[in-house]
Protein backbone atom coordinates (compact mmCIF):
# COMPACT_ATOMS: atom_id res chain seq x y z
CA UNK A 1 0.00 0.00 0.00
CA UNK A 2 1.30 3.46 -0.96
CA UNK A 3 2.25 5.72 1.92
CA UNK A 4 0.32 8.99 2.11
CA UNK A 5 2.67 11.95 2.14
CA UNK A 6 1.97 15.15 4.02
CA UNK A 7 3.44 18.55 3.27
CA UNK A 8 5.98 20.07 5.63
CA UNK A 9 4.19 23.42 5.80
CA UNK A 10 0.49 23.94 6.47
CA UNK A 11 -0.54 24.98 2.99
CA UNK A 12 -3.40 27.43 2.34
CA UNK A 13 -6.85 25.91 1.83
CA UNK A 14 -7.16 23.99 -1.42
CA UNK A 15 -3.43 24.24 -2.16
CA UNK A 16 -1.77 22.85 -4.25
CA UNK A 17 -4.89 21.70 -6.12
CA UNK A 18 -6.10 25.33 -6.51
CA UNK A 19 -2.88 26.33 -8.23
CA UNK A 20 -2.84 23.28 -10.51
CA UNK A 21 -6.44 23.86 -11.54
CA UNK A 22 -6.30 27.66 -11.90
CA UNK A 23 -3.21 27.65 -14.08
CA UNK A 24 -3.51 24.27 -15.75
CA UNK A 25 -0.13 23.24 -14.35
CA UNK A 26 1.66 19.96 -14.85
CA UNK A 27 3.94 18.11 -12.47
CA UNK A 28 7.65 18.54 -13.01
CA UNK A 29 10.13 15.76 -13.60
CA UNK A 30 11.43 13.72 -10.65
CA UNK A 31 14.82 12.11 -10.18
CA UNK A 32 16.59 14.94 -12.03
CA UNK A 33 18.77 17.83 -10.93
CA UNK A 34 17.27 21.16 -9.84
CA UNK A 35 18.93 24.43 -8.85
CA UNK A 36 18.16 26.71 -5.90
CA UNK A 37 19.50 30.22 -5.25
CA UNK A 38 20.57 30.77 -1.66
CA UNK A 39 21.69 33.69 0.52
CA UNK A 40 23.86 31.45 2.66
CA UNK A 41 26.60 28.98 1.87
CA UNK A 42 25.98 26.23 2.75
CA UNK A 43 22.23 26.92 2.68
CA UNK A 44 20.38 26.74 5.98
CA UNK A 45 16.74 26.03 6.78
CA UNK A 46 15.81 29.72 6.39
CA UNK A 47 16.93 29.65 2.77
CA UNK A 48 14.02 27.34 1.95
CA UNK A 49 11.09 28.80 3.92
CA UNK A 50 8.39 29.82 1.42
CA UNK A 51 7.28 33.47 1.56
CA UNK A 52 3.80 32.53 2.74
CA UNK A 53 5.25 31.43 6.08
CA UNK A 54 7.52 34.42 6.71
CA UNK A 55 6.30 36.90 9.33
CA UNK A 56 7.38 39.87 7.21
CA UNK A 57 5.00 38.79 4.44
CA UNK A 58 1.94 38.48 6.69
CA UNK A 59 0.39 41.75 5.47
CA UNK A 60 0.94 40.77 1.87
CA UNK A 61 -0.63 37.36 2.59
CA UNK A 62 -3.61 38.98 4.34
CA UNK A 63 -4.20 41.30 1.38
CA UNK A 64 -4.12 38.35 -0.99
CA UNK A 65 -6.57 36.49 1.26
CA UNK A 66 -8.90 39.51 1.13
CA UNK A 67 -8.70 39.43 -2.66
CA UNK A 68 -9.33 35.67 -2.64
CA UNK A 69 -6.15 35.11 -4.67
CA UNK A 70 -5.98 31.38 -3.95
CA UNK A 71 -3.52 30.48 -6.70
CA UNK A 72 -1.21 33.38 -5.76
CA UNK A 73 -1.24 32.32 -2.11
CA UNK A 74 -0.52 28.75 -3.10
CA UNK A 75 2.42 29.78 -5.23
CA UNK A 76 3.76 31.78 -2.26
CA UNK A 77 3.61 28.60 -0.17
CA UNK A 78 6.15 26.88 -2.42
CA UNK A 79 9.88 27.31 -2.91
CA UNK A 80 11.15 28.32 -6.35
CA UNK A 81 13.59 25.95 -8.03
CA UNK A 82 15.09 25.95 -11.53
CA UNK A 83 15.89 23.24 -14.03
CA UNK A 84 18.97 24.97 -15.45
CA UNK A 85 22.05 26.57 -13.98
CA UNK A 86 21.93 29.23 -16.73
CA UNK A 87 18.54 30.47 -15.53
CA UNK A 88 19.84 30.63 -11.96
CA UNK A 89 22.93 32.58 -13.06
CA UNK A 90 20.84 35.02 -15.08
CA UNK A 91 18.63 35.67 -12.03
CA UNK A 92 21.48 36.36 -9.63
CA UNK A 93 23.07 38.59 -12.27
CA UNK A 94 19.87 40.59 -12.55
CA UNK A 95 18.85 40.69 -8.88
CA UNK A 96 22.04 41.38 -6.95
CA UNK A 97 20.42 41.17 -3.50
CA UNK A 98 18.47 37.95 -3.90
CA UNK A 99 21.33 35.61 -3.04
CA UNK A 100 24.76 34.96 -4.43
CA UNK A 101 24.98 31.17 -4.26
CA UNK A 102 23.59 28.40 -6.44
CA UNK A 103 23.16 24.88 -5.09
CA UNK A 104 21.84 21.85 -6.89
CA UNK A 105 20.37 18.50 -5.98
CA UNK A 106 18.16 15.69 -7.24
CA UNK A 107 14.51 15.76 -6.13
CA UNK A 108 12.63 12.49 -6.01
CA UNK A 109 8.92 11.76 -5.64
CA UNK A 110 9.58 11.05 -1.95
CA UNK A 111 10.83 14.60 -1.37
CA UNK A 112 7.80 16.60 -2.44
CA UNK A 113 5.60 17.84 -5.24
CA UNK A 114 7.13 19.72 -8.17
CA UNK A 115 4.97 21.87 -10.43
CA UNK A 116 6.16 23.33 -13.74
CA UNK A 117 5.63 27.09 -13.36
CA UNK A 118 7.76 28.77 -16.06
CA UNK A 119 8.21 32.52 -16.33
CA UNK A 120 9.49 34.41 -19.36
CA UNK A 121 12.88 35.15 -17.89
CA UNK A 122 13.29 31.73 -16.34
CA UNK A 123 11.45 29.18 -18.47
CA UNK A 124 12.80 26.40 -16.27
CA UNK A 125 11.11 27.77 -13.12
CA UNK A 126 9.32 25.17 -10.96
CA UNK A 127 7.51 25.34 -7.63
CA UNK A 128 8.53 22.84 -4.93
CA UNK A 129 6.16 21.78 -2.14
CA UNK A 130 8.31 19.81 0.26
CA UNK A 131 7.03 16.84 2.28
CA UNK A 132 7.30 16.45 6.05
CA UNK A 133 10.60 15.12 7.38
CA UNK A 134 12.46 16.16 4.23
CA UNK A 135 15.42 18.40 4.84
CA UNK A 136 15.83 20.70 1.82
CA UNK A 137 19.44 21.52 2.63
CA UNK A 138 20.19 17.80 2.45
CA UNK A 139 18.87 17.85 -1.12
CA UNK A 140 20.55 21.07 -2.23
CA UNK A 141 23.99 20.43 -0.83
CA UNK A 142 26.13 20.56 -3.95
CA UNK A 143 27.43 24.07 -4.55
CA UNK A 144 27.70 25.01 -8.22
CA UNK A 145 28.25 28.78 -8.12
CA UNK A 146 30.38 30.76 -7.48
CA UNK B 1 1.92 31.31 -19.87
CA UNK B 2 1.83 35.12 -19.55
CA UNK B 3 1.20 36.48 -16.08
CA UNK B 4 -0.28 39.89 -15.47
CA UNK B 5 -0.57 42.08 -12.40
CA UNK B 6 -1.81 45.52 -11.46
CA UNK B 7 0.23 48.08 -9.57
CA UNK B 8 -0.40 51.66 -8.47
CA UNK B 9 1.93 54.41 -9.68
CA UNK B 10 1.14 58.04 -8.79
CA UNK B 11 -2.37 56.94 -7.73
CA UNK B 12 -2.95 55.41 -11.17
CA UNK B 13 -3.73 51.71 -11.59
CA UNK B 14 -1.33 50.26 -14.16
CA UNK B 15 -1.45 46.82 -15.81
CA UNK B 16 1.88 45.06 -16.05
CA UNK B 17 3.19 41.81 -17.47
CA UNK B 18 5.27 39.72 -15.10
CA UNK B 19 8.52 38.84 -16.89
CA UNK B 20 10.32 37.10 -14.04
CA UNK B 21 9.46 35.62 -10.68
CA UNK B 22 11.47 33.62 -8.23
CA UNK B 23 10.03 33.43 -4.72
CA UNK B 24 9.11 37.11 -4.13
CA UNK B 25 11.63 38.48 -6.57
CA UNK B 26 10.01 39.86 -9.71
CA UNK B 27 10.49 41.86 -12.87
CA UNK B 28 7.46 43.51 -14.43
CA UNK B 29 6.89 45.63 -17.53
CA UNK B 30 4.32 48.30 -18.40
CA UNK B 31 4.67 48.32 -22.19
CA UNK B 32 2.21 51.18 -22.70
CA UNK B 33 4.33 53.54 -20.59
CA UNK B 34 7.72 52.07 -21.61
CA UNK B 35 8.53 51.25 -18.00
CA UNK B 36 10.30 48.30 -16.47
CA UNK B 37 10.01 47.49 -12.75
CA UNK B 38 12.81 45.51 -11.17
CA UNK B 39 12.91 44.12 -7.60
CA UNK B 40 16.07 45.33 -5.88
CA UNK B 41 16.07 44.46 -2.17
CA UNK B 42 13.83 43.48 0.72
CA UNK B 43 13.52 44.49 4.36
CA UNK B 44 11.14 43.50 7.17
CA UNK B 45 8.27 45.74 6.05
CA UNK B 46 8.96 46.66 2.46
CA UNK B 47 10.83 46.03 -0.76
CA UNK B 48 12.85 48.42 -2.88
CA UNK B 49 12.27 48.37 -6.63
CA UNK B 50 13.87 50.13 -9.57
CA UNK B 51 11.45 52.01 -11.80
CA UNK B 52 13.13 52.19 -15.21
CA UNK B 53 11.33 54.49 -17.64
CA UNK B 54 12.88 54.07 -21.04
CA UNK B 55 13.60 57.28 -22.96
CA UNK B 56 14.02 55.25 -26.14
CA UNK B 57 11.10 52.81 -26.35
CA UNK B 58 12.85 50.81 -29.07
CA UNK B 59 15.57 49.83 -26.56
CA UNK B 60 12.94 48.46 -24.18
CA UNK B 61 11.22 46.58 -27.01
CA UNK B 62 14.61 45.19 -28.09
CA UNK B 63 15.11 43.98 -24.51
CA UNK B 64 11.68 42.35 -24.54
CA UNK B 65 12.62 40.76 -27.87
CA UNK B 66 15.74 39.31 -26.23
CA UNK B 67 18.00 41.38 -28.49
CA UNK B 68 19.67 43.64 -25.96
CA UNK B 69 20.72 43.55 -22.30
CA UNK B 70 18.99 45.14 -19.33
CA UNK B 71 21.85 47.60 -18.74
CA UNK B 72 21.31 48.96 -22.26
CA UNK B 73 17.75 49.76 -21.16
CA UNK B 74 18.90 51.26 -17.85
CA UNK B 75 21.54 53.42 -19.53
CA UNK B 76 18.95 54.95 -21.83
CA UNK B 77 16.31 55.44 -19.14
CA UNK B 78 15.24 57.63 -16.26
CA UNK B 79 15.70 55.44 -13.18
CA UNK B 80 14.24 56.00 -9.74
CA UNK B 81 13.97 53.93 -6.59
CA UNK B 82 10.54 52.96 -5.33
CA UNK B 83 9.29 51.52 -2.06
CA UNK B 84 6.73 48.72 -2.10
CA UNK B 85 5.31 48.20 1.37
CA UNK B 86 4.05 44.72 2.35
CA UNK B 87 0.85 46.16 3.83
CA UNK B 88 0.00 48.04 0.60
CA UNK B 89 1.82 45.89 -1.90
CA UNK B 90 0.27 47.21 -5.10
CA UNK B 91 1.46 50.77 -4.45
CA UNK B 92 4.86 52.01 -5.61
CA UNK B 93 6.08 55.11 -3.74
CA UNK B 94 9.21 57.09 -4.38
CA UNK B 95 12.04 55.96 -2.07
CA UNK B 96 14.64 58.54 -1.14
CA UNK B 97 16.58 56.88 1.70
CA UNK B 98 18.97 55.27 -0.75
CA UNK B 99 20.95 56.98 -3.47
CA UNK B 100 20.96 55.55 -6.98
CA UNK B 101 24.75 55.85 -6.94
CA UNK B 102 24.90 53.38 -4.04
CA UNK B 103 23.02 50.52 -5.64
CA UNK B 104 24.43 47.45 -7.34
CA UNK B 105 23.17 47.42 -10.91
CA UNK B 106 22.44 44.19 -12.80
CA UNK B 107 24.69 42.46 -15.30
CA UNK B 108 23.88 43.31 -18.91
CA UNK B 109 22.04 40.05 -19.54
CA UNK B 110 19.28 39.60 -22.10
CA UNK B 111 15.80 38.54 -21.03
CA UNK B 112 16.29 34.91 -22.03
CA UNK B 113 13.22 34.61 -24.26
CA UNK B 114 11.50 36.71 -26.92
CA UNK B 115 8.62 37.97 -24.79
CA UNK B 116 7.08 40.13 -27.56
CA UNK B 117 6.64 37.14 -29.86
CA UNK B 118 5.07 35.14 -27.02
CA UNK B 119 2.77 38.09 -26.21
CA UNK B 120 1.77 38.64 -29.85
CA UNK B 121 1.03 34.95 -30.30
CA UNK B 122 -1.08 34.98 -27.15
CA UNK B 123 -3.03 38.05 -28.32
CA UNK B 124 -3.64 36.48 -31.73
CA UNK B 125 -5.10 33.44 -30.02
CA UNK B 126 -7.27 35.69 -27.85
CA UNK B 127 -8.55 37.61 -30.89
CA UNK B 128 -9.45 34.32 -32.54
CA UNK B 129 -11.61 33.48 -29.56
CA UNK B 130 -13.28 36.90 -29.14
CA UNK B 131 -16.35 35.91 -31.14
CA UNK B 132 -17.29 32.81 -29.11
CA UNK B 133 -16.54 34.68 -25.87
CA UNK B 134 -18.87 37.50 -26.85
CA UNK B 135 -21.66 35.05 -27.56
CA UNK B 136 -21.93 34.16 -23.89
CA UNK B 137 -21.78 37.56 -22.19
CA UNK B 138 -22.14 38.20 -18.49
CA UNK B 139 -24.20 41.29 -19.17
CA UNK B 140 -25.43 43.14 -22.19
CA UNK B 141 -26.44 46.81 -22.13
CA UNK B 142 -28.48 48.23 -24.94
CA UNK B 143 -28.57 51.98 -25.52
CA UNK B 144 -30.90 52.95 -28.31
CA UNK B 145 -31.23 56.34 -29.94
CA UNK B 146 -34.40 56.50 -31.98
CA UNK B 147 -33.70 59.90 -33.41
CA UNK B 148 -30.32 58.92 -34.88
CA UNK B 149 -31.24 55.33 -35.62
CA UNK B 150 -28.18 54.13 -33.66
CA UNK B 151 -27.93 51.05 -31.52
CA UNK B 152 -24.98 50.79 -29.15
CA UNK B 153 -24.33 47.41 -27.62
CA UNK B 154 -21.85 47.01 -24.80
CA UNK B 155 -20.88 43.41 -24.15
CA UNK B 156 -19.06 42.48 -20.98
CA UNK B 157 -17.65 39.00 -20.72
CA UNK B 158 -16.67 37.31 -17.47
CA UNK B 159 -14.06 35.11 -19.10
CA UNK B 160 -11.08 37.43 -19.13
CA UNK B 161 -10.65 40.66 -17.21
CA UNK B 162 -8.16 42.08 -19.68
CA UNK B 163 -9.88 41.29 -22.91
CA UNK B 164 -13.45 40.74 -21.84
CA UNK B 165 -15.00 44.03 -22.90
CA UNK B 166 -15.81 45.02 -26.42
CA UNK B 167 -18.16 47.59 -27.84
CA UNK B 168 -20.10 47.17 -31.02
CA UNK B 169 -21.73 50.02 -32.86
CA UNK B 170 -24.56 49.14 -35.16
CA UNK B 171 -26.30 51.69 -37.32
Amino acid sequence: MEETKTFKYALPNGCPESLIKAKGLKEGEYGVEYFRISKNSPPNEEDFIPLFFLARCSNKVNNMKKNNDCSGLCQMASASILKTEDDAKRLIGKFKKMGKYIFCGIITKNDGLILDTPSNDSPSHCSFFVYTDVNENEIFKQGVYP
Amino acid sequence: MIHTDTIIINSMLVSVYVLTYYDGVKEEVDIQNNTLFLWYDEFDDFEIWLKIKSNTPTTLIDYLRNKTGIMDVINSSSVELCKRSFDDYKRFLRYEDLDLEEIELPENDCLGQDFMTILNAKQTIRKTFVAPTSLSPKSVDFKQSCTKGMLKIKVTSSNDANFGCSELMAA
